[in-house]
């Protein structure tokens, strides 16, 4: 498989309300027998975060809390609040009812096990 | 709506900016180009994104650090100075792995800034929720005794 295949975004993004939409910074990794997908999405509230497979699109929101505190004047800014939101198509089929979510330290991580049909075996040759 | 209002959180330039920082203070320093050199060459390093607020009481400052533990963030404040410096470790990759796509960013990072206002670090006081550090600094009684309303006296 080579990384063409796999390209974050080669699904329309979907359209939203107005609030500002980010897309988090992903790492994919491909183990012989599953996908790991970990997301940069700093400032996403548990509550909100949302993993969602269609096909082979999968999706990623997250809202972001408030960051400043309310009503406070920003002194100094170098990001603003909004949602996360990221669509891309999976380069490979996989185990629907398998797949893991866990986020930690403002970190998600997905695990994607291949499907059993995509999944390499080796075949043994029969000596004569 | 339109393919333009989904945008990378952080742009290289978001990191360039924060190099250029470096770059300004290293300038008197060392050679400027050693430094040019090496700020280019770190644009992918990890660089937390930093917000600041203030009100009479205090200054409020949030970090983004995704994926950095706790243990990992040392906070050094001064009386009008605050210093964060920390690593964000990659994860370790093992053989038979494919990385498809790599875009987050690592290393060890150090960013330095004047506070507003004069700090009581005694009472600082710092939080870690979802990978966004926040610090609360108390303005010192001086530092708040230095807002003063003026009154305009009238002409009789």
């Amino acid at each position: 498989m080579s990384t063409e295949t796999c390209r974050p975004n080669c699904c329309p993004p979907i359209a939203e309300e107005s609030t500002p939409t980010f897309q988090p910074r992903v790492d994919i990794v491909e183990q012989p027998d599953r996908l790991e997908l970990l997301f940069d999405v700093p400032g996403a509230d548990e509550s909100t975060l949302e993993v969602e497979l269609e096909d082979r699109s999968l999706t990623i929101r997250a809202k972001l809390e408030s960051s400043p505190p309310e009503g406070l004047p920003l002194v100094h800014s170098e990001y603003t609040t909004g949602n996360y939101l990221r669509r891309f198509c999976l380069p490979t089929e996989v185990e629907r009812d398998a797949i893991e979510a866990r986020y930690e330290d403002g970190v998600l991580e997905v695990t994607l096990p291949k499907a059993k049909a995509v999944t390499p075996r080796r075949i043994e040759i029969e000596k004569n | 709506m339109s393919n333009r209002s989904l945008t990378p959180r952080h742009t290289p330039f978001t990191n360039l900016e924060k190099q250029f920082e470096g770059l300004l203070s290293n300038f008197f320093g060392g050679s400027p180009f050693g430094s040019l050199s090496s700020a280019v060459a770190e644009c992918d390093r990890f660089s937390p994104s930093i917000n600041l607020t203030e009100d009479d009481d205090k200054v409020t400052i949030q970090a983004e650090l995704p994926g950095v533990p706790e243990d990992a963030v040392e906070i050094i404040a001064t009386q009008d100075s605050l210093t964060l410096r920390g690593e964000k470790k990659e994860e370790t990759r093992k053989e038979g792995e494919n990385s498809l796509y790599i875009e987050r960013s690592f290393g060890s990072f150090e960013r330095t800034f004047a506070l507003p206002a004069e700090v009581d670090r005694d009472k600082a006081d710092a939080a870690f929720e979802n990978g966004v550090l926040t610090i609360s600094l108390p303005k010192t009684q001086a530092a708040k005794e230095t807002i003063k309303k003026i009154g305009i006296s009238k002409k009789k």
